[in-house]
């Protein structure tokens, strides 16, 4: 009988034990959880130069702008004999409507579109009152994204990096159909065609031609 | 009255917690007359360590970001003036604008997670954070370029360019100056 009561005391006293370390941890999970410093500064390290190249570039034409990129999984369907044991999934697929991961970024990037002369793939062919320039075809010369330009919109369940990688990329191949629908081809040719002409401003009659020396 | 009724409507209107859709800015397509004539590849480990930051957070909290920045750097071939250029027979001279920053490029496939270190109670990073670091260390890497001799090789690989594209078409003496020698 004595042993009966000091068995129902110990379990008593652990269930009190257990209840105060669970509230303990709902109290700091309430005032501290999810308070994590966001404007902690990062640590200062050298930068490493790794390449230095030297090239020729004429940036024609420059395209900028700003992609949203969305990624949704929705839970399997419901199997109401196995989950409704499972009390955070099943408020999970309430609150959240079904769906399981969520990430949407806003991409801002920019394509520039122009030469690339460092193949030495031009050449001048003159007469005495007028000049011929030959260029190659205007091309897409980068694509530049940067973190500055990104916007992680929203963000529901864990991401990897590669899944980020993924929706990146995925940005930038938009970004490069658009460039055919804008057709900055025409538009590259144009203001290559006003620059040079101001650069051999001396000439007479100053013809640029494209592709034909390859 | 019926004033304090829009009143009340306005107000219950502005407590509304719908959140709005994201609204990209209109693209643009801009002419430009850049000429790029050097290219930097950096390199830079991005460090960040949150473990001693907060007395009450039990756990460490360390993130190492290993990435990769691609700058081109030339000059604004728009920035010459008519009174930049003169010739005398076979003879040109030219004055080249001060050289600046073309294009700074931190893609993405270049930047790897290295060391992703969360114990205790403290919370995994997120995508969010990890974007806002990124962009943190594409500052830094901004900041320190002033350090490099980027804008000099620029200026002189722009005279180098800039001489033999007239040599091609023609002159056999090119004088070349640049702005910032001025």
């Amino acid at each position: 009988m004595k042993l009966d009561r000091e068995y129902i005391r110990l379990i008593k006293n652990i269930a009190i034990m257990v209840g105060i370390g669970i509230l303990i941890y709902i109290l700091y999970d309430y005032f501290f959880g999810g308070t994590e410093n966001n404007s902690s500064k990062i640590a200062d390290t050298p930068i490493h130069i790794e390449s230095v190249k030297r090239i020729a570039e004429v940036s024609a034409v420059s395209y900028t702008d700003e992609i949203v990129v969305d990624s949704v999984e929705y839970y399997e369907e419901i199997d109401l004999s196995e989950d409704w044991l499972d009390a955070i999934k099943m408020t999970e697929r309430l609150l959240y409507r079904n769906v399981k991961r969520r990430l949407t970024i806003i991409v801002k990037g920019e394509v520039r579109y122009g030469f690339d002369l460092q193949r030495n793939n031009f050449s001048v062919k003159k007469s005495n009152d007028s000049l011929i320039l030959y260029l190659p075809e205007p091309e897409i010369i980068e694509i530049n994204v940067s973190p500055s330009g990104n916007e992680i919109y929203q963000e529901q369940g864990n991401w990897s990096d590669s899944e980020i990688k993924k929706l990146e990329n995925r940005a930038k191949k938009k970004l490069v159909e658009n460039v055919e629908t804008l057709d900055l081809n025409t538009k590259a040719r144009e203001s290559a065609s006003k620059l040079f002409k101001r650069l051999l401003q001396h000439e007479k009659h100053v013809e640029i031609k494209y592709d034909t020396i390859n | 009255m019926k004033k304090y009724l829009i009143i009340a409507l306005l107000f219950l209107a502005a407590c509304s917690n719908e959140e709005e859709a994201p609204t990209p800015a209109v693209m643009e397509v801009k002419n430009l007359g850049q000429l790029s004539t050097v290219e930097y590849t950096i390199g830079k480990i991005i460090q960040m360590d949150q473990s001693e930051e907060s007395w009450y957070k039990w756990g460490d909290r360390k993130i190492l970001i290993k990435t990769r920045a691609v700058v081109k750097a030339g000059i604004d071939l728009n920035k010459i003036k008519e009174d930049d250029i003169s010739i005398k027979g076979k003879t040109i001279e030219i004055t080249l604008p001060e050289s600046e920053y073309i294009s700074f490029n931190m893609d993405p496939n270049y930047t790897k997670t290295e060391v992703e270190s969360v114990s205790g109670f403290r919370d995994n990073f997120t995508q969010k954070e990890k974007n806002a670091i990124l962009r943190q260390g594409e500052e830094a890497i901004k900041k320190d370029l002033e350090k490099t001799r980027i804008l000099k090789d620029a200026s002189s690989n722009a005279e180098d360019i800039i001489r033999d594209f007239y040599k091609e078409m023609g002159f056999e003496r090119v004088i070349v100056h640049s702005a910032e020698e001025e």
